[in-house]
């Protein structure tokens, strides 16, 4: 163990950093510091974005959201534009973690540490994020689903970082989100699921039950196809289900993940139908 | 609060604790903020496998790192290579040749010039590890094929025979039968465990730690390093916390630091991370139990019939004495003419559980009062009703036989719980909530429990404690206990006994962190027996004291000394009005040369107990304690949330009303965490829950918006001023009470702990 510390002030200093072997960005540090002491990584620089100037802002960008990578969950919490436009995305913020590390983790540390139940994450699914990556060749937009390739796998490569994440408004749409964690607060994810809902557009995405967070577009093609009433649980079930393909792990079974999220979606939609009737 | 009226000075008083300032701003020193010239930092070798042959230690390559000081093995030690304060069946380090027996079995350690340096050589050590297979479940142990210890998985057997059973069963018109599992449960202090070991000349060796025992710590000191109790002097650093996990697993850590000491002739420094700390140190014991309870229609108890199982894991360490509290609170706070109970202490290839708050009580409390919920359920006989017919009152006898004459307040804590929680009222709300409510159902749980305090008859060869109080010139006043301060608030009440004798401010007198230099051998600071031991120690003392300063008053004034009053730094002739203060009365007394030292002795008149029948005295009194807990639980994830609880202890009195809601609250917090969150999970032995991450404490946000205390007080004539224990009972109704309240809330009965969500909703799902 050992490492050193880099402490870039623009972003030209940090991206001759990136060109270093076995280097990591840290913005809060929330999961790279824990992961460190765990020995599940043992990079020997660290580069901090703490002292660089500027990507702490949240940007109205027309029909779109623009958070800049240095911003935190506390940060984002307090929000106007989220407020107003994202309302599922300050569902899920509330749900992370205590003060102190909302305090300290970022939105985008969130995207580029991949984890299946990355908080944040279901609202960007949700919100057909893009992923603003910056890298020697230039900038490029990547959608978030394929920028998360797996459990902590990103699309990110060499001397590459993350500089923003983009995602549509959704503040005409219904938010529904529910987090399963092991107590209230301080917990991560054993099932989540977060719904978008307009007249017979739905929006569905499911955390902590497949290598990363899911969005259900069959069911959502059947709810539209119902014309968004659902007579058939089953059959509108079934195409959710496809999607959910949990493991056993210290947290919780396979078999209470996909439990959990049956009953979740079955009362979702008995509260989404007394609340339409 | 039903507290009688207070004592003539801070007895009763609200009191602001006295080490609160220095523990808020940082300045109280724990263990792991000691520094010594020259010293090393110490690191274990855990042997990482459940059951095998050390076969070999390679130490070739931790030696190549820079900054290694040694590795040092069982070939190092000088004295007796063993630990353990009950059964010698533990070595302090593992030898080449001998057995592993867990996961956790420490195997050397390393001494290097910095923390990480012996990390990170610890971690190059290699030790050749013929494997054998693990005994992993108790069911697997009782089969007694592998062996964890010849020549027997289950060495340990305790009982009880009261009456007759078969009888009792005959003239029962209900028999009731229930399965119960209760899981481990980590102490989850917060300061890990730790310990400096330092060459002294004046001494052998001084011990700085965080412990409960500082005499354990210093008699197994002794025997690893073949010296004598004179020369090695033990020093209790501030404690945060310990909750039983600090009893005796710190002689554990203080040998393998006291190894490294030795033969570095260097100070040693060994302080546990939390995965080492997990994955090493005691736990509350998994006890399987199964209950066959007979009673009359009208629901008073007939017989009770009892198997416990316990799992000691892979030493008996004090497995032995928590099953002796196992043994007697399995009937639970009832009288019941005829009780058989057997429990049985099972090796296997795990950690080894030992002492934590409730030593093996909470357990089987949770089983008798899930048995006594389910009674109620199907006799529909209200749960308090049920418990006021049956419970423990002056003139009954417990389960082991023991009358009752004195200190018996069960009765008034159901009364009072009934009161508090407005019980009426409280049935509608619940049902109200429910008849409205499709995916969340509430339910509403009752306890009651009944607590030994101190040792009891198993352990009463150690129950006895001292005190030394000594005045000086100036009028402060220093008093030195053996029972420590480990955040349960020992100083505070220690301190006011002793303003309460003298009449001195609570100010001006020091209760000193324990050390072995002065107060002789006073047993552990374990089983709620603080505040009675050490109390009563101090106060016979302190009034020893007092009566001197009398004489020297009476001879100032001409007083008589029937007639002198003291509190409030002062003196008082209550005839003449004639006052003097602490200060000017002890500065008369110094110049006359009186001798105002002085050393208390407590201790109990011996407890008649006969082992083989399990029948006699078991405790010098006993806590009690009822609960009222209103769950809600999500039916579509299993997720509960404890919504009001309303708590009642009888404490005999409230010396410090503060420092009892304190620990009630903690206990409380505790107990819910046993109850529904804290589940140490394993694989082929080793722990994977080893920090808090996956082990699932309780936060601020899971504590109920109501938490309801109240005190009853049903005076223990030998305690001080009547006091008997807090700091266990506070815990001890609560996973009963949480686990009723899930079981009526779903209509299944909850008959393992932690109810986890996964296993509410598995119930749940049940047909």
């Amino acid at each position: 163990m050992g490492f050193d510390v880099f402490l870039p002030e623009s972003e030209d200093e940090l991206m001759t950093l990136l060109m270093r072997e076995n280097a990591k960005i840290m913005a809060g540090g929330t999961d790279l510091l824990v992961r460190i002491r765990a020995g599940r990584i043992n990079p020997d620089k660290i580069i901090s974005l703490s002292k660089i100037q500027g990507m702490n802002e949240i940007t109205d960008v027309g029909d779109r959201i623009r958070v800049g990578c240095r911003v935190t969950h506390s940060m984002a919490l307090n929000s106007n534009v989220l407020k107003e436009h994202s309302p599922i995305m300050l569902m899920a913020l509330k749900e992370i973690g205590s003060p102190q590390i909302r305090n300290r983790g970022t939105i985008v540390g969130n995207v580029v540490n991949a984890s299946p139940a990355g908080d944040s994450l279901i609202p960007l699914y949700l919100s057909n994020a893009k992923v603003v990556i910056h890298g020697p060749k230039g900038e490029r937009k990547l959608p978030i689903e394929e920028f998360i390739k797996g459990p902590g796998k990103t699309a990110l490569s060499m001397g590459e970082f993350v500089r923003a994440v983009e995602f549509e408004k959704s503040g005409s749409w219904h938010p529904l989100f529910y987090k399963v964690g092991q107590r209230t607060a301080m917990a991560i994810a054993i099932a989540s699921l977060g719904l978008l809902i307009k007249g017979d557009n739905l929006r569905i995405a499911f955390g902590s039950v497949a290598p990363t967070v899911v969005r259900a577009y069959k069911a959502e093609r059947y709810f539209k196809r119902s014309n968004g009433i659902i007579t058939v649980m089953d059959e509108f079930m079934e195409r959710c289900l496809e999607y959910v393909s949990p493991i056993d792990d210290i947290r919780a079974s396979a078999w209470y993940r996909k439990e959990v999220i049956k009953n979740l979606l079955k009362s979702a939609f008995d509260f989404w139908r007394k609340k339409v009737l | 609060m039903n507290t009688v009226e207070n004592k003539k000075n801070v007895i009763g008083s609200k009191i602001k604790r006295v080490d609160a300032i220095p523990k808020v701003n940082g300045k109280a020193k724990f263990a792991a903020d000691l520094y010594f010239d020259r010293m090393v930092y110490c690191y274990l070798v855990l042997a990482r496998k459940g059951h095998g042959i050390l076969k070999d230690i390679d130490v070739e390559k931790a030696l190549d790192v820079p900054g290694v000081v040694g590795v040092y093995t069982y070939k190092d030690i000088p004295g007796e290579n063993q630990l353990g304060e009950v059964v010698k069946d533990m070595p302090c380090l593992v030898s080449v040749g001998e057995k592993v027996r867990y996961y956790g079995d420490v195997v050397a350690v390393v001494a290097a010039e910095t923390y990480e340096i012996a990390k990170e050589a610890a971690e190059k050590i290699s030790l050749e590890i013929e494997e054998l297979p693990a005994v992993l479940t108790i069911e697997k142990a009782l089969e007694d094929k592998i062996r964890v210890h010849e020549p027997t998985n289950v060495p340990i057997h305790k009982k009880i025979r009261k009456g007759n059973v078969e009888d009792g069963f005959k003239h029962s018109d209900e028999i009731f039968e229930g399965e119960f599992y209760a899981h481990y449960q980590e102490q989850a202090y917060l300061e890990p465990q730790g310990i400096i070991v330092t060459p002294d000349i004046d001494y052998g060796f001084t011990v700085y730690g965080t412990m409960q025992c500082p005499y354990y710590v210093q008699n197994s000191v002794a025997r690893v390093l073949a010296t004598s109790l004179n020369r090695v002097r033990v020093i209790q650093t501030e404690t945060g916390g310990a909750f039983g996990g600090k009893e005796d697993v710190p002689s554990y850590v203080a040998s393998y630091a006291a190894v490294a000491a030795y033969n570095t002739g260097r100070p040693a420094k060994l302080i546990y991370d939390r995965e080492t700390d997990i994955q090493t140190t005691s736990k509350r014991h998994p006890i399987k139990s199964h209950y066959r309870i007979g009673v009359s229609k009208e629901g008073k108890l007939r017989a009770v019939e009892i198997k416990a199982y316990m799992d000691m894991g892979a030493y008996a360490t004090l497995s032995p004495i928590v099953m002796f509290r196992t043994l007697v609170h399995a009937a639970g706070s009832y009288d019941i003419p005829n009780v058989k109970v057997d429990v049985y202490g099972v090796y296997t290839n795990k950690i080894p559980p030992g002492a934590f708050r409730g030593f093996g009580s909470p357990q089987v409390l949770f089983a008798v009062e899930a048995m006594m919920d389910e009674i109620s359920e199907k006799l529909s006989i209200d749960p308090i009703k049920l418990r006021l017919m049956n419970t423990l009152r002056e003139g009954s006898r417990t389960a082991t036989d023991h009358l009752l004459t004195e200190s018996v307040g069960a009765v008034k804590t159901l009364e009072n719980i009934r009161e508090i929680s407005n019980w009426e009222h409280l049935n509608k709300e619940v049902e109200a909530f429910n008849n409205t409510h499709q995916d969340k159902k509430r339910g509403i749980g009752v306890s009651h429990i009944f607590y030994g305090v101190s040792l009891g008859a198993a352990g009463q060869h150690l129950d006895a404690s001292g005190s030394h109080v000594q005045i000086n010139a100036d009028g402060t006043v220093d008093v030195r206990i053996g029972g420590t301060e480990m955040g349960q608030g020992a100083k505070t009440v220690i301190a006011m006994i002793a303003a309460e004798e003298l009449g001195q401010h609570i100010e001006k007198i020091n209760v000193h962190q324990p050390d072995t230099a002065f107060v002789p051998d006073s047993g552990p600071t374990v089983a709620s027996r603080t505040t009675v031991y050490s109390g009563n120690a101090t106060r016979l003392a302190a009034s020893e004291l007092r009566q001197r300063l009398i004489d020297v008053f009476c001879n100032l004034t001409g007083a008589l000394a029937e007639n002198v009053q003291w509190g409030n730094g002062k003196f008082l002739d209550s005839l003449s009005g004639q006052e003097i203060s602490f200060e000017n009365l002890v500065e008369h007394a110094f110049r006359k040369n009186a001798k105002l030292n002085e050393t208390g002795w407590y201790k109990t008149a011996s407890l008649e107990w006969d082992a083989e029948k399990g029948i006699g005295e078991a405790y010098v009194t006993y806590s009690f304690a009822s609960q009222i807990v209103v769950v809600e639980v999500n039916l579509n994830t299993g997720q509960t949330k404890v919504v009001k609880a309303y708590t009642s202890h009888d404490v005999g009195k409230a010396l410090n009303p503060e420092g009892i809601i304190g620990q009630v609250q903690g206990g409380f917090v505790q107990g819910m965490g046993y109850a529904l969150f804290e589940d140490l999970k394993f694989k082929n032995g080793q722990i994977l829950t080893d920090n808090f991450n996956t082990y699932i404490i309780p936060t601020i946000h899971e504590i109920p918006e109501e938490l309801i205390i109240d005190i009853v007080e049903e005076p223990f004539s030998r305690g001080p001023y009547g006091a008997k224990g807090i700091g266990e009972p506070s815990l001890m109704p609560t996973p009963a009470a949480i686990a009723n309240a899930i079981s009526r809330a779903i209509g299944k009965r909850i008959k393992r702990i932690p109810a986890t969500p996964e296993y509410i909703l598995k119930l749940i799902k049940e047909d």
